[in-house]
């Protein structure tokens, strides 16, 4: 341990593998894909995703459920399962020394896409008043602190894909700094969304496996050709462990590194080398003092996108002279764009604490182009100190973080 | 009382404001409900056209749900 490290002492989860932490490590180590045909998507070229039976008004009660958008809905929710875990009391901590950041990217468009067919109709008088406020991709961090009276430092971030783990890395930031004594971080997002759906398919990111939505995300196969819309939320809760520790709290495991970057080459396409998520790999390996060696496992960004996972395996390959075990949750959970990184932190966690690495799923056909040992099948039982998370958004920006066994 | 513009206004409360059903009640009052100033403006706009004549936001926190039904029923009929 050193100086710089900050304790994970809870978790919370809301996933296509179910509602809470336990549902999804079950889900994930089942190793089957969540797809499948989506109602809300009838009709459009590609209309499948990995929806979660998360229903707002059972985890909330109905008055919440009316007045949050789903993405805050399932922030809450996790945020409030990541208090519980961590074994915090609401009434007697410190309100202004609990900070909340939680990223989100599109957020939820569902929700714009009713209100503006008002518009499209021609009758703007009927968009809801709370159209705009409902949806902004900060309101779940805003929700998150007005339901638990947080009152320290509160925003969203935004990286795309990467915001909830981009989320993680500043709240340690912020823990670190001093700036607060707990911080709630990690991401949630719905990408169930006629608009996302579309637009998505546009530009050629999703998988048209319609004919199998549960082998549509196919991470690192040589038949994989895109990803799958999901959605969901993850929540951390970070502390200093000398915090934890006049808690009377074991932590989970240590956040040791964080490493962020830019590939700045690309509006949305990754750098081909791998050059700005190699950059972040070796950011959170200096931050964390720790030398490639050190790292037993990977939890991989892959979306199963042709060129993601090209370019993954290429900056692996570059930081670590053999990489080692890789295993991709979005091929059983989809994506959820900046909830996924929050969901995998928590992965990376249970990973550590469970010595059990998930499966990805619908690894039948390896890549010959990309020759990493990737755990399929069943999990697999190992020795690990320290894994790290990747995750990489559209705009070229990166992060990655490293845990440790506390 | 018009039971009609009663259900349309309850049903209202229900789907789009959350309210639970056993707490609605003819003679409790949309701040018994506890319904703040944008849940108020939300309601009005999700009554469409009853809202704009029916349903004057000042004052309607201490309308009870029976006399904002009979404003709503009036406002229908005088269209």
């Amino acid at each position: 341990m050193t100086n710089g490290d900050v304790a994970v002492t809870g978790l919370g989860l809301v996933t296509p593998a179910g509602v809470g932490v336990a549902a999804t490590w079950e889900g994930l180590l089942a190793g089957r894909c969540r797809a499948a045909r989506d109602p809300l998507l009838a009709g459009l070229p590609v209309d499948f995703s990995c929806a979660s039976d998360f229903d707002a008004a059972t985890a909330l009660g109905r008055r919440l459920a009316a007045r949050l958008d789903r993405f805050s809905a399932m922030a809450l929710t996790a945020a409030r399962e990541a208090v519980a875990d961590a074994g915090l009391d609401t009434t007697s901590w410190d309100p202004p020394r609990v900070a909340v950041v939680i990223g989100a990217s599109t957020a939820c468009m569902e929700h714009y896409d009713r209100e503006f067919a008002w518009m499209a109709a021609g009758r703007p008088d009927r968009v809801s008043p709370m159209a705009i406020m409902r949806s902004i991709p900060n309101m779940a961090a805003g929700e998150v602190g007005l339901d638990l009276g947080a009152r320290g430092p509160n925003l969203g971030v935004s990286t795309a894909c990467a915001s909830g783990a981009t989320a993680v890395g500043v709240a340690r930031d912020l823990v670190r700094a001093g700036s607060c004594d707990i911080a709630l971080a990690g991401g949630s997002e719905s990408l169930r969304a006629r608009s996302t759906a579309v637009g998505f398919h546009q530009m050629r990111a999703l998988s048209a496996r319609g004919h199998d939505p549960e082998g549509a995300p196919r991470p690192f196969d040589a038949d994989r050709d895109g990803f799958v819309l999901g959605e969901g939320a993850g929540v951390l809760v970070l502390e200093r462990p000398a915090h934890a520790r006049a808690r009377g709290v074991r932590p989970r495991a240590l956040l040791r590194g964080y490493g962020a970057s830019c590939d700045a080459h690309h509006t949305v396409a990754p750098h081909p080398e791998g050059r700005g998520a190699a950059d972040a790999l070796r950011a959170a390996l200096a931050d964390a003092g720790l030398t490639p060696g050190d790292v037993d496992h990977v939890n991989a960004h892959g979306t199963a996108t042709r060129i993601n996972d090209l370019a993954e395996y290429r900056a692996l390959a570059q930081v670590f002279p053999t990489p080692p075990p890789v295993t991709a949750p979005k091929s059983v959970l989809g994506h959820s764009a900046g909830g996924s990184g929050g969901i995998e932190a928590a992965c990376a966690v249970l990973t550590l604490q469970h010595q059990l690495i998930p499966p990805t799923a619908n690894l039948d056909n390896p890549d010959p182009g990309i020759p990493l040992d990737i755990v399929r099948k069943s999990p697999r039982r190992a020795r690990l100190t320290t894994v790290i998370s990747n995750s990489f958004g559209f705009g070229g920006q990166n992060a990655v973080l490293a845990f440790s066994t506390a | 009382m018009s039971s009609s513009a009663y259900e349309i206004l309850t049903e209202a409360l229900v789907t789009r404001i959350g309210i639970d059903p056993e707490r609605l009640a003819p003679e409790r009052t949309f701040a018994e409900l506890a319904l703040d100033s944008m849940a108020l403006v939300e309601l009005a706009v999700a009554l469409d056209g009853h809202a704009e004549a029916g349903l004057p936001l000042e004052g309607l926190s201490t309308l009870t749900l029976a006399e904002a039904a009979e404003l709503l029923s009036a406002s229908t009929a005088g269209r």
